[in-house]
């Protein structure tokens, strides 16, 4: 059912921009992206993941990197996590969630000084929060609305 | 996978990282992507979004909520009276300004015509922490970087990033952006900046010995050739005497930024003769400080331009809008402008290029055009 899950990647996609545009300083993308990991399909992953830095990437004011870097510490924190904890399950989200936050912030501090941009960093650590508290609600309702797809893509 | 190979293969991503963002900084090239590809998919989402909306929208008010239509009615009918003897009104000002400027020989400014955008969204994505908004037009159609944005109240910013049919603009609240303006009654030249959204804006550059007044309106000024000379930026909402030689002012926007739906692009009339790639976001380091004997580096011209012929060309334009009316129609700025106006400091600054310390700090921040040599400054 590859068209399957191709409508739901484009919907997901479709949903999560709308829903950036009225929640500002929110990634609604990143709970897509751990769906990605938890999947392991290496070609859906490159495909997606492309299409998800591209996207961020042009929507955001901030120069390359800063996406790039965030998403690859969502990868190098799952691998980490994988050790520890079962990847499917809320305890493993929830701490990822406040850890990705975490780094987002660092990574943006980081990024704003190296091209020399104004950043709010109060409004940014808001924006952290909302993150963190989101991301394990958003998980859910995308890993939900995946189960009968993702099992064809694991087959 | 064993842990030295995880180590070897973070090491690897890591410096692929750091080569595709040098390669990036010089040569702007995935930004480039992002702003044709990312930026234009993600407003074909955003434009179905807002067609939905409108249409749902369009038929509620059109079909179903029509409460307090009558009376709105009436009201309107009389705003279309009074708007009516307004136009005839300044109808006859319009032609006498008009005879006035021929008598005086006043050469018209070159007109900045305006294109209408609707704007989609605010701050849209998780990599956009500057004051900026989304707008549905690009550099196809009319919103090239740096083109100004306004709407009937006032100043509203500039593009700061352009995919082919979509654009990020730069709000004026944003800490970043730098506008050269006057004040309306005084003629106080001045630079407001933003302090970020719900904020007022600073005024620097104000020496003290000069007469600002609450509620006087900002207008630009048009020296940077970056904005049409005249528009309302902002309203001056406290005067205090600062501890340095100058007057700490703050202002308050003209525009709501949170009910803005549309805007109007300002097509620049001097696009050709400016160089390219004039900077929206003025960064931190560089803000109102320029260090006593410091050669300022600055970029070599482009190979392709004849920066002398350029240069004298702006010269005489800044010279013509030095002295030239205000362009925006009905505007208060229009009135009273004459060569006095201008202070001598700034127009020695821009016909003779003497290295002076407050003027130098606001051409270099308000125009921010690269110049074509080195600088050296000093304070004498």
């Amino acid at each position: 059912m590859r068209v399957q899950n191709i409508l739901w990647w484009f919907s997901f996609t479709f949903i999560a921009i709308t829903l950036q545009s009225y929640v500002a300083g929110v990634d609604f993308l990143i709970p897509g992206f751990i769906v990605l990991l938890q999947e392991r399909s290496i070609k859906q992953f490159l495909w997606v993941t492309g299409i998800f830095l591209i996207l961020q990437e042009g929507m955001g004011t901030m120069a390359f990197g800063s996406v790039l870097l965030w998403y690859f510490s969502a990868v190098a924190l799952f691998i980490l996590g994988k050790w520890l904890f079962e990847v499917q399950s809320l305890a493993f989200i929830l701490l990822l969630s406040i850890a990705l936050s975490a780094t987002r912030y660092a990574i943006l501090v980081l990024f704003a000084n190296l091209q020399d941009l104004y950043i709010n960093e109060s409004r940014l650590f808001d924006y952290s929060v909302y993150q963190a508290l989101l991301m394990p609600f958003l998980w859910n309702i995308a890993s939900f609305t995946r189960r009968g797809i993702r099992h064809e893509v694991e087959v | 996978m064993s842990v030295r190979r995880l180590i070897v293969l973070i090491v690897f991503c890591f410096l692929l990282f750091l080569g595709i963002y040098t390669w990036n900084a010089r040569t702007g090239k995935w930004d480039a992507l992002g702003a044709n590809v990312g930026l234009e998919v993600s407003s074909l989402v955003l434009r179905a979004v807002t067609f939905v909306h409108d249409t749902i929208s369009e038929a509620w008010n059109r079909y179903i909520y029509l409460v307090d239509v009558e009376a709105e009615n009436e009201v309107l009918k009389k705003e279309i009276a009074d708007l009516k003897l307004s136009v005839a009104k300044f109808s006859e000002s319009s032609h006498e300004l008009q005879r006035m400027r021929r008598l005086l020989h006043f050469k018209n400014p070159a007109s900045w015509q305006s294109i209408g955008a609707r704007v989609f969204a605010w701050q849209l994505g998780s990599n956009d922490f500057l004051e900026s908004l989304v707008i549905s037009k690009g550099f196809n159609n009319g919103a090239k970087v740096a083109t100004p944005l306004i709407t009937p109240d006032g100043l509203v910013g500039r593009v700061y990033k352009a995919g082919p049919f979509t654009a990020i603009a730069l709000l004026l609240t944003d800490p970043g952006s730098s506008i050269a303006v006057f004040t309306s009654e005084n003629r106080v030249p001045a630079i407001v900046q933003g302090a970020g959204i719900n904020e007022y804006l600073n005024v620097s550059f104000v020496k003290q010995n000069v007469t600002v007044s609450v509620g006087e309106i900002l207008i630009t000024s048009g020296v940077d050739l970056s904005y049409p000379k005249g528009i309302p930026v902002g309203r001056v909402v406290s005067v205090e005497h600062g501890a340095d030689a100058m007057l700490k002012i703050k202002a308050e926007p003209l525009v709501s930024f949170e009910n803005v739906e549309e805007v109007l692009l300002l097509q620049n009339p001097y696009e050709e003769i400016l160089p390219q790639g004039s900077p929206v976001y003025s960064p931190r380091e560089s803000q109102f400080l320029i260090p006593t004997d410091k050669t300022l580096e600055v970029p070599e011209p482009q190979p392709e331009m004849d920066l002398s012929n350029t240069l004298e060309q702006i010269d005489l334009l800044n010279q013509d809008i030095l002295t030239s009316p205000n362009i925006i129609e009905g505007n208060e700025g229009n009135e009273g402008i004459d060569g006095d106006d201008i202070p001598e400091e700034q127009a020695l600054l821009h016909r003779q290029n003497v290295p002076n310390i407050t003027g130098l700090s606001l051409v270099l921040h308000a125009i921010a055009l690269p110049l074509p040599t080195k600088i050296k400054v000093s304070l004498s």
